[in-house]
């Protein structure tokens, strides 16, 4: 296993190392995390499009691709994730590691990249260029009408709209608040935003930590200015908002399938939450091919193609969503319902839990190789869970895991929102 | 079984083929816990028609895929891939327009995983009970898919450039193929390009490479003799008629896909060329000129997204943009101008060096992942050719080859383009600063 090494270089910036010479690729990236607020929802998601736009250097895409091309072809990923009610933006890349291809400024050219694009980026008379503002908007905007494409994912959006229509997590981008920003107010929100947010540099290669301190030293030093980050917090309901669950419509008359979403809250266990049980729960329940809603709903009564089941640790809930032909509604949703009731009664079998645990085991033995795999569980690690356990140690927690514990899990779910959304109806 | 290096790409595989025909390839990399495996078969969506000796077979559309579903159908009526979610074993199979690859990772039991792979292909339960059992998981998969604008898309355009039923059908079939194909069509496929003469084996990972093989050679125990061959359409597709087409969804953008169809190769060095030549120039094409072509659109606002890509059938080539535009006939006359001046001017070289960089990098990060390295030598051994060699083929690529390329593929009278529309208008949100 590598050696991985945090650092924190200033209060708000903190450096991930994981030195390995194993693959031919290396990867940094750079998470800026703020707390995630309705408030400045619209103006963030159009900030981080506006930031890979360009930079000072490097004005416009053409000029950014051009530099990525001459780094062998190092591409670069970005976007935004939430941790629960914390939000990061991030920007990373992926390039081949300097030995490989013999050149040693590979490191270094990464690092001050990820660096221009955060903080030096492309101005016009002290904001950001208004043609890039504008054009980002409209992306924003139109991304946002996308989302109705995809079924699943339209359904998914919606869920999360109404199951978090009091809390922070449920923020959403609004056409008005998009609508309503200037070069100059998107200025003013990003001197903000980077001026108190948490700065986490993760990086996976062959370089010496040394090395990359200096590296990362010189590309974020506007950023080692003493100033202690944002407080982050994720506000964690153990009973639904509203009492009774709540079941959601909707028609999408275009589609062929329904789409079927059932959330929890994962209720008093998120006092003292087991982490390892808790991904035990959600493989036992939905995660292989011998789990229990994929051999009943699918194998057995044959009502769907795929069905998963996952959960926001952070926030503390827990959702099933399957496609399904819409006359099937109430028989998959009555075999869900069933299927976790007859977790909470204690009925798993040695061999679903040990199922489980190997197949756990090895989806994050398995994502540990490879340099963005392990930078990414890293940060992941450390975000989600806030544990200061490494992956593989987190590994040797799972392996304790216990029957009880699991069925503990299951005992304390809580069922707050449901979500249809109805398509065509039957099957051809 | 047999080393080769391949100094510039820093890989070594080892090459071995079973009594029975099936070659198999071994990457050794002690460094790393992960192992993988992958049986490519060489039957894939466009199969309609097959040869076994002398006889002649039919296969309906989706015939490849429903029969992978039922290879991990077992004799108790348990599906085949519990056995590696016991074993910790991450399984999967998939079938594309060509082959059909059942793959698995694993951290332990590398043996009883790749022993129980094999076992899959080749002892399926193929009985009229378990055919009729996957026809309703396999009609809410093609449904799934049919919900999607670019399924529509690309179903749009491949009949607006006349392609075969054997390209335009799904490779998931359709609400009429699918209950023509019964338990014999399944088994006959099986025992035509199932034989292990048409299937390739590939493995990465902290392994002895003779000891895969031992477990290949005791493990594969169908006896088929006889590889189907496939038979091929003869007549290429006329140029299109109607080179527009539209149609409506519940999209908020347009959603277009131009391309054309042109004759391919069919194996070997030629088809292996000409596969590495579409790559470097639909890359040069979106990158061409002072401020790259598809840069500027996006910064003009003309276009949200775009991915250019090829796919091919044994005889033909579809080289496609799919993309989301608010006007795509803008996008379409800007790609045309384009190419009006490639056709007139040539290429320029310092763009087409900087690409070949890009890719040198990027075919050496792809080989990071294991089932890259598998999937390109098994799939390419499949049609004749050394998968590792293939990937060094874009340094001998020419400007005048790529010029040449795409004046062809996207000659105007060959080009057609397909748009689903929005079912309602809204207004696009887009205003360029004076």
């Amino acid at each position: 296993m590598e050696k991985s090494t945090v650092v924190n270089l200033a209060p708000r910036v903190r450096l991930t190392h994981v030195q390995t010479k194993r693959f031919k690729t290396a990867f940094a990236q750079v998470y800026v995390t703020t707390p995630l607020r309705r408030e400045n929802y619209a103006a963030i998601s159009v900030l981080q499009r506006v930031l890979q736009r360009g930079t000072v250097r490097l004005g416009d895409l053409t000029a950014l691709q051009n530099e990525m091309d001459d780094m062998y072809g190092a591409s670069l990923n970005s976007g935004e994730i939430n941790f629960g009610e914390s939000r990061s933006v991030f920007i990373g890349a992926s390039y081949v590691d300097d030995d490989i291809v013999g050149d040693r400024t590979q490191t270094a050219r990464v690092f001050a990249l990820l660096g221009e694009l955060i903080t030096s980026p492309a101005t016009d008379g002290g904001v950001f260029r208004a043609d890039y503002v504008e054009t980002e908007k409209a992306n924003v905007i139109q991304a946002e009408r996308a989302v109705v494409i995809n079924k699943p994912t339209y359904a998914s959006h919606e869920f999360n709209k109404r199951m978090f229509d009091t809390e922070e997590f449920g923020a959403y981008i609004i056409e008005d608040e998009v609508n309503a920003i200037t070069p100059e107010n998107l200025y003013a929100q990003y001197r903000k935003w980077l001026g108190s947010a948490q700065i986490d540099l993760v990086y996976c290669g062959a370089s010496e930590i040394e090395d990359i301190e200096i590296a990362a030293k010189t590309a974020f030093a506007t950023l080692f200015d003493g100033v202690p980050p944002n407080e982050l917090y994720t506000q964690v309901l153990t009973e639904p908002p509203h009492g009774e669950p709540r079941v959601f419509e909707e028609s999408a008359p275009d589609a062929e399938q329904s789409v079927l979403l059932m959330g929890y809250r994962l209720g008093k266990t998120m006092l003292t939450l087991n982490y390892a049980a808790l991904e035990m729960f959600s493989q036992i329940l939905a995660g292989t091919a011998s789990s229990k809603l994929f051999r009943n709903v699918r194998e057995k009564l044959h009502l769907c193609y795929s069905i998963s089941a996952g959960h926001h640790i952070n926030k503390g809930t827990m959702r099933v969503m399957t496609a399904i032909d819409g006359v099937n509604r109430d028989a998959v949703r009555a075999e869900i319902l069933a299927q976790i009731d007859d977790m909470a009664r204690g009925e798993i079998t040695d061999e679903e839990l040990q199922t489980a645990k190997r197949t756990y085991i090895t989806e994050l033995q398995t994502l540990l190789e490879s340099a963005g795999g392990i930078a990414v569980m890293h940060i992941n690690h450390m975000m989600r869970r806030g544990l200061s356990l490494s992956p593989e140690e987190f590994a040797g927690l799972v392996e304790t895991v216990t029957r009880e514990e699991v069925v503990e899990i299951a005992q304390s779910l809580v069922f707050d929102t449901e979500f249809f959304l109805s398509g065509k109806g039957g099957a051809q | 079984m047999k080393l080769t290096t391949y100094e510039s790409l820093r890989e070594q595989v080892y090459y071995d083929k079973l009594d029975s025909g099936m070659p198999v390839f071994v990457f050794r990399k002690p460094d790393f816990i992960k192992k993988y495996a992958v049986i490519f078969v060489n039957v894939g969506g466009s199969v309609r028609g097959y040869k076994i000796g002398s006889q002649e077979f039919s296969a309906p559309a989706g015939a490849a895929h429903y029969l992978e579903h039922l290879m991990f159908n077992a004799e108790s009526g348990d599906n085949k891939l519990d056995v590696f979610s016991q074993n910790g074993a991450e399984p999967n199979g998939s079938t594309d327009i060509s082959f059909t690859n059942y793959h698995f990772s694993c951290v332990d039991r590398f043996h009883e995983n790749l022993a129980h792979l094999c076992d899959i292909v080749s002892s399926p339960h193929i009985t009229d009970e378990a055919v009729e059992k996957e026809r309703p998981i396999i009609t809410q998969e093609m449904l799934t898919s049919r919900d999607s604008p670019a399924f529509l898309g690309r179903q749009g355009l491949l009949g607006l450039l006349n392609v075969g039923s054997e390209h335009l059908d799904p490779i998931i079939g359709t609400p009429e193929s699918l209950p023509e194909i019964t338990a014999e069509t399944l088994r006959d496929l099986h025992r035509g390009f199932y034989a292990p003469a048409n299937m390739a084996l590939a493995v990465a990972g902290d392994v002895d490479p003779d000891e895969v093989f031992e477990t290949a050679r005791r493990c594969i125990t169908h006896v088929y003799t006889q590889p189907a061959t496939r038979i091929e359409p003869t007549v290429f597709p006329a140029n299109p008629t109607e080179q527009r087409g539209k149609a409506t969804s519940g999209t908020p953008i347009p959603i277009f896909m131009l391309g054309s169809a042109t004759p391919a190769y069919p194996s070997g060095e030629e088809r292996v060329r000409e596969e590495t030549l579409s790559g470097i120039a639909l890359g040069y094409l979106v990158k061409s000129g002072e401020e790259q072509m598809m840069a500027r659109l996006y910064a003009e606002g003309k276009v949200l997204g775009i991915a250019p890509t090829t796919e091919r059938t044994a005889t033909q080539r579809v080289t496609t943009i799919l993309g989301l535009a608010p006007d795509p006939e803008v996008v379409f006359a800007e790609i045309s101008a384009e190419i009006a001046k490639i056709a007139a001017n040539g290429v320029d070289e310092r763009t087409i060096s900087r690409i070949k960089k890009a890719v040198r990098g990027q075919t050496l990060m792809g080989f990071d992942s294991f089932s890259t390295l598998c999937n390109i030598v098994a799939s390419w051994k499949l049609v004749g050719y050394d998968g590792l060699k293939a990937q060094l083929l874009y340094e001998d690529v020419t400007a005048d080859e790529i010029s040449e390329y795409l004046s062809r593929a996207f000659a105007p009278e060959k080009l057609a383009m397909f748009t689903v529309e929005p079912a309602m208008q809204l207004p696009f949100p887009f205003t360029m600063p004076q």
